[in-house]
This record gives structure tokens, C-alpha cells and sequence, in this order.
């Protein structure tokens, strides 16, 4: 028992040698040295930016988002159910498959008022033209 | 295998029949948002009459599930069954009392001004919503279901405070409520959890039994019981969880503001008591964590609670004094209410440790005397408020002159909340306080004569600026059907001051 | 060698709390504090699976259940306090919890 966890110290030390060895030690040695500001820069991938990254998002990726979030978590309480469903629907028939069948029929709902509301559309009409106004995921407290 | 899924079978068969009030809420609350989406046409108010219609069809399956004694949605262990939910007595008055608060808030919503042109589908959807919630928090015997319960309610009450987009305060108000109400639950679930590792379930019945044979120490306890705690309190808006009360009261819609601070506290209180019951065993000989000395105490209870409520009471009529926003004002009131009431549900856990048991009927009471007197305070408040404009104090001046009859229900609820005769207040407040000096909390109950004392400042204050300020603004129509929804709610908050015994009897039905 | 047992989960379980009491108290951005709390909430999620795991009587999976209803309800309820700060944040320009108390007087 002892000694193979000593294997498994003894390939962990190997390895790391192994790298630092290469990585700094022979590199220093092999590699030619050619100063060039280009090189000395921080490695970016892509095009050089355009003004700053810190820019504020459109307040619409979080409106997406947030329906994301409710309709993702969903799963949680479908695996349980799929894990269970051999052995479920075996010994009680249709009995499991229509318990879960309501639970995503008032899911729907929820999807259903997300889209008539049109928060899944990019350009949402804004208040004035739709009656009456909610706070976009109402649903949230309804789907689950 | 084959015998457990018929057991789950069966189980889930008995329990939805014994549900039919809840599953009538949850298919409310659907068919309100597809009326809200699909009838595009219809008049504004077509939402408030399903609602209303939805409400009824519920307090009539509730009024049919009088008198059951079921626990549903269980499971079978080798020593009995256990459950989620129970249907009783006790389930039963406090779900009774939560539709009836949802359902004068309908016509206190369609009167709301910021209300009264839009469909609203989605308001009311809310409300069967936080409804359905606080119905499982009443009758929950299980800590997952009483925490989804308030999970439930909460999550509606806050997108119901902050339903007006446009309005500032409103969204300031459901900002605090969402941002405190979080940080309780999850508070109270990590006590949850550390109760479950002491006593190995979550169904009420099971811990009683783990903590009879001392699962626990007593210092393990009080940290879980402590963090439980603060998750109701919470919901009761009752010391140390008070904070967001005057913002959330002040920021949301009159209607919103009535209906939490009586279904909302009231179901909060009834979950509490259902998990109480759990610390305190049935039978009268349970002790714990007092060493050789037996002491026939419920592990300091009484004193936890009650010193939450003499904090509640004391923050509350401190805090009111200086008020000059008639809603934030209230909510401080609420708070101390929420005190008066913590007290009774001290005096029942100290009652508990006594052979004698525990006794709810002062709860009951002054809780059917609260639902009438803030209801109707929070009614004249809306109808006041839609009319003029009024927010402020100053602005109810006059009020005897312009709006008799409104100023004359309010006049009766201050002084109702206040406990003076001849009102439901206080009576109910005449049995709490006996009740506490009958259990040896004598010093609660001075408190609380003190407390009431000082509230006595600021509910004369808003009754001095409607009977002796002066005001030229002209007399404020209310409508019949307000002077209706104002008499039915005010009307009894005297009867329950005059004629008291037949309540007070009735009240001694609905404990455990 | 080191047996992984109840304590280690609770130490982990106590520590993830007390940072998101810690977080919780000390900022004042609204996004943060909800930040704090998924931390609490994780702490007793954690807590329901150990005791689960060592504490409960055999068969029942009643810790487990418990955490998957905090992962749902931490989600929904990071769900409306996101759609109630950005309804806020439209008007005020600010999540800071601090700023949002214009009704005290």
C-alpha cells in the first residue's frame, strides 16, 4: 500500500522535474535570443482592441439570460425522475411519466408567457405599445 | 419494489383528494396568467373577477375540508406514517384567514390608482401565488415543505411588491425585500440542515422523538434553533428580521403592503408554531439539556421568544414615533404587532412545559382581531390614497370632515390596534397579557403595558390630524362599494370588542 | 492516510457560511450580497448531502431531495432579485444597495 503511493510520489516528482527542466533549464540554454518589441508585449490572440473592454452589455443579453437561468435548473429535478424511470414506469405504468409530463406542461406555461411577452424577441416593443408591462420572468416564481 | 410504487400510489391518490383547495389555487394562479396573455380584448377588471370567482371556488373546498385530520404526501417508515402536510384544525383557521385577506385585497387592488387601468392579470396570479405558498406553510409538518412553503409565498410577495415598473419606490421596496429575504432563507436553511444532521429527518414528529432521547446538546440546538428562528421571524416581520418591514410596506402597493402584513405574518406565525410544537413534545415530559434538575422547560423558548417579542415591540413603537409616511408608520406598527403576538406563541411554548399543555386560543384571537382592524386600516388608507393622493400624515387632515365614514373606520382600527375598549384589539390583548402573567412571564407582560403606552403617541398623533387639524380640500367620494368592503371589515373589529366570549370559545377549537 | 469523514464536510460546510456572512455584511453591491448568499446556500446544500451520507437512516434520501430543491430555489430566486435590480438599475443607474433608500426620512 505504502509503496505504491511512493510510485505515484516518485512519477509526480519525476514529471515535474521533467518540466522545469525543459521548460526552463534546456530552453535557456537552445534558445537564440533576439530582443524585438513585438515580442516582449503581452501574447493576444485575435486583432489588437479597439477601445476598452469594459464595456456595459445590452441590457436585453440579461433578460435572456434570466429565463436561461430559470428553464436550465429545470434538469435538477428531472434527473432524479430519469435515473428512477426504468424501475418506475416497470412496476407503475404511465404513472411516473405523467407526473413529470404535468410538471413540464406548467414549465411550458412559463415558456409560453416569456414569448407572448416578448422577452425572447431582440427587439422588444417597448412599453407604450404593450398594454401592460410586467417585470420579465414572472414566471420564475409560477415554473417552479 | 413493486408494493413501494403502489404505497407512492396510493399516497399521492389520498393526498391530492384531501388537496383540493391548493390544486384549485395552483390551476387560479395558470388560468390568470393565460387570461392576462390571451384575452386581449376584455374589460380591465375581467382579471379581478376570476380571481375573485378562483378565491371563492378555493374558501369552498376549504370550507368542505373543515374538520379533517389528515397528514398527506407520506411515506410509510417500520414504526408509522409520516407526512408533508397535515390537514387540521389549526391548518385549516390560518388557510381560511390567508383567503380571506387575498380576497379583500382584490377589490382594495382594483381601487388602487395605479391599477385601475390595466388588466392586472399578472398582480393577481401573484397573489394566488403567495396564497398557495402561505396554505402549505399553515399546514407543512415537514421542514422541506414548510421552507418551500415560504420559498413560495416569498418569491410572489416580492415581484408583487415591485409589480408597478415605473415606480421607484416600489422597486427600491422589492430590491430590499428579495435582497433581505434571501439572506434569512438561506440562514434558515443552514439551520435546517444542521438540525437534520442532529436528528437524521425533517418531518416534525421524527425530530421530537430524535430530540426526546437527547440527540443533542443544548448549545448544538440553540445554534440551529436560533438560525431556524431567524428564517420566521422573517416571515412575521418580528426582531432581528424587521429590517426591510418599513421600506418594503412604504415601497409596495397599498394592497400589496395589506395582504403581507396580515397573510403573510399570520402564515408565518403558523408555521412557526407547527415547528415549535416539534421542540416541545406532546406529552408533557420532555426535557432537555437542564442536567438532573428536570426543569419541565421547552430548552429556553420561552425566553428566546420571548425576548424576540419584547424586542419586536419595543423596535416597533420606538421606531414609529418618529413617522411621518402613514404607510411606514404602520409597518413599524406591524412590527410591534408582530410583537403582541410573538408573546402569545411564548406563552404557548412556556404553557407547553407544563402538564397543563399549551394554549393558542389568545393567538387565535388576537389574530382574527389584527385581520379585521389592519385590513381596515390598510382599505381607507387605499381608497384615501387613490382619491387625493395622500401619503403623508399631514395629508389625512381633516379627514373627519371630508370622508366621515372613512375617517370614523380608521379612527376604530388605531384605536383597535392600539387596545383600546370597546374594540377586538383589545380584548385580544386583555387575554395575552393575562395569559402571560398565567405563565410566569410577568415580566413580558409589563413590557408590553409599557409598549402600548408609547404606541398610544403615534396612533392619537394620525387620530388628532383627522378630528382637530384643519384642512379646506374639499369631501372625498369613496363609492358604495368601498363604504361596503370598509363596514365588512370594520364591523367586527367592534363586535369582536363587545361580544367577545362566542369568538373566544370558538378561538380554544383551532389549536393543536 | 486521511479518512474523509462528517467533520471534514461540516469544517467546509462552516467555512463556506462564514464567507458568505462575511461577504454578505462587508459589500454593498446588490449583485454581491446575492453572491454571499449562494454561498450559504452551497454551505447547507453541502451539509444535507454529508448528513445524508453519515447521518440519516438507511434508505431515506431525504438530504438529498432537500438539495436539489436549494439548487432550483436558488436559482429562481436569484432569477426575480436579478429582474427586480435590473428593473432598479434602469431607473437609478445603480445597484448599490445603499443608494436604494430614498424613502427614509
Amino acid at each position: 500500500m505504502d509503496f505504491q503511493y511512493a510510485n505515484v510520489l516518485f512519477g509526480l516528482l519525476f514529471g515535474a522535474g521533467f518540466v522545469v527542466l525543459n521548460v526552463s533549464i534546456v530552453n535557456r540554454i537552445l534558445a537564440p535570443k533576439v530582443i524585438d518589441p513585438e515580442k516582449t508585449t503581452t501574447y493576444e490572440c485575435g486583432e489588437p482592441t479597439i477601445g476598452s473592454a469594459w464595456v456595459r452589455f445590452d441590457m436585453r443579453f440579461y433578460t435572456v439570460a434570466l429565463v436561461f437561468l430559470v428553464f436550465e435548473v429545470e434538469v435538477a429535478l428531472l434527473f432524479p425522475w430519469a435515473a428512477a424511470y426504468d424501475t418506475l414506469t416497470q412496476a407503475g405504468g404511465l404513472f411516473a411519466f405523467v407526473e413529470v409530463l404535468l410538471f413540464l406542461v406548467i414549465l411550458g406555461l412559463g415558456y409560453v408567457y416569456v414569448w407572448r411577452k416578448g422577452d425572447l424577441d431582440w427587439v422588444k416593443a417597448t412599453d407604450a405599445q404593450t398594454s401592460n408591462e410586467t417585470v420579465g420572468v414572472d414566471n420564475a416564481a409560477n415554473g417552479n | 419494489m413493486q408494493n413501494s410504487i403502489d404505497t407512492a400510489r396510493k399516497v399521492v391518490a389520498e393526498g391530492m383528494s384531501g388537496l383540493l383547495p391548493e390544486l384549485l389555487l395552483a390551476a387560479l394562479v395558470c388560468v390568470l396568467l393565460l387570461a392576462d396573455l390571451f384575452l386581449r380584448g376584455v374589460k380591465p377588471r375581467a382579471t379581478a373577477w376570476i380571481a375573485v370567482v378562483g378565491f371563492v371556488a378555493c374558501g369552498a373546498a376549504l370550507v368542505q375540508r373543515y374538520g379533517a385530520h389528515a397528514e398527506i404526501f407520506g411515506w410509510v417508515q417500520s414504526d408509522g406514517p409520516r407526512g408533508m402536510l397535515l390537514n387540521d384544525h389549526f391548518a385549516w383557521f390560518f388557510q381560511m384567514f390567508v383567503l380571506a385577506a387575498a380576497l379583500v385585497c382584490v377589490p382594495m387592488a382594483m381601487d388602487h390608482a395605479a391599477f385601475r387601468s390595466r388588466r392586472m392579470g399578472e398582480f393577481y396570479a401573484l397573489l394566488a401565488a403567495a396564497t398557495l405558498g402561505m396554505f402549505l406553510m399553515a399546514s407543512s409538518t415537514n421542514l422541506l415543505m414548510a421552507y418551500l412553503g415560504i420559498e413560495f409565498a416569498s418569491m410572489a410577495s416580492y415581484l408583487a411588491t415591485a409589480i408597478d415598473k415605473r415606480d421607484r419606490a416600489g422597486s427600491e421596496g422589492g430590491l430590499k425585500y428579495v435582497i433581505y429575504g434571501s439572506v434569512a432563507s438561506g440562514v434558515m436553511i443552514y439551520g435546517i440542515s444542521l438540525l437534520y444532521g442532529m436528528t437524521g429527518s425533517m418531518h416534525y414528529g421524527d425530530i421530537a422523538r430524535a430530540l426526546q432521547v437527547h440527540a443533542a446538546t443544548e448549545g448544538q440546538l440553540m445554534i440551529a434553533a436560533v438560525l431556524i428562528f431567524a428564517g420566521f421571524a422573517y416571515k412575521m416581520a418580528a426582531f432581528p428580521m424587521h429590517f426591510w418591514c418599513p421600506d418594503v410596506y412604504q415601497g409596495a402597493p397599498t394592497p400589496v403592503t395589506a395582504f403581507l402584513s396580515v397573510a403573510s405574518k399570520a402564515a408565518g406565525f403558523a408555521a412557526f408554531v407547527r415547528f415549535l410544537a416539534a421542540f416541545t413534545a406532546h406529552d408533557g415530559t420532555f426535557f432537555i439539556g437542564f442536567g438532573d434538575e428536570k426543569v419541565p422547560a421547552s430548552f429556553g423558548w420561552p425566553v428566546i421568544i420571548g425576548g424576540a417579542a419584547a424586542l419586536s415591540m419595543t423596535v416597533g413603537n420606538l421606531g414609529a414615533l418618529w413617522q411621518t409616511n402613514v404607510k411606514r408608520l404602520l409597518a413599524y406598527s406591524s412590527i410591534a404587532q408582530a410583537g403582541y403576538l410573538l408573546m402569545a406563541v411564548a406563552v404557548y411554548a412556556a404553557g407547553k412545559g407544563q402538564p397543563s399543555g399549551g394554549d393558542l386560543a389568545p393567538l387565535i384571537y388576537y389574530f382574527v382581531a389584527y385581520f379585521f382592524m389592519n385590513l381596515g386600516a390598510f382599505h381607507v388608507i387605499t381608497v384615501i390614497g387613490s382619491r387625493t393622493g395622500a401619503t403623508s400624515v399631514a395629508d389625512f387632515a381633516g379627514l373627519g370632515r371630508r370622508a366621515p365614514w372613512m375617517a370614523f373606520g380608521l379612527g376604530l382600527c388605531l384605536l383597535s390596534l392600539l387596545g383600546m375598549p370597546p374594540t377586538g384589539g383589545f380584548v385580544g390583548k386583555l387575554q395575552l397579557l393575562s395569559a402571560a402573567v398565567k405563565h410566569d412571564l410577568l415580566w413580558l407582560a409589563i413590557l408590553a403595558g409599557i409598549n402600548t403606552a408609547i404606541s398610544a403617541f403615534y396612533y392619537f398623533k394620525l387620530l388628532k390630524c383627522m378630528y382637530l387639524d384643519r384642512s379646506d380640500a374639499g369631501v372625498i367620494r369613496s363609492g358604495a362599494a368601498n363604504m361596503a368592503v370598509l363596514a365588512v371589515l370594520v364591523a367586527p373589529v367592534l363586535i369582536l370588542g363587545l361580544a367577545f366570549s362566542p369568538i373566544a370559545d370558538l378561538s380554544r377549537g383551532f389549536g393543536f | 492516510m486521511l479518512e474523509v469523514s462528517l467533520q471534514h464536510y461540516l469544517l467546509v460546510a462552516a467555512l463556506l457560511f462564514a464567507a458568505g456572512v462575511g461577504v454578505i455584511i462587508s459589500r454593498r453591491n446588490a449583485i454581491a450580497v446575492l453572491c454571499g448568499v449562494e454561498l450559504i446556500l452551497n454551505a447547507a446544500a453541502l451539509n444535507f448531502v454529508a448528513f445524508n451520507r453519515y447521518a440519516a437512516p438507511a434508505g431515506r434520501l431525504d438530504g438529498q431531495v432537500f438539495t436539489i430543491f436549494i439548487i432550483i430555489l436558488a436559482a429562481a430566486e436569484a432569477a426575480i432579485a436579478l429582474a427586480i435590480l435590473l428593473n432598479l438599475f434602469q431607473q437609478t443607474n445603480t445597484v448599490d444597495v445603499d443608494e436604494a433608500d430614498t424613502m427614509k426620512e
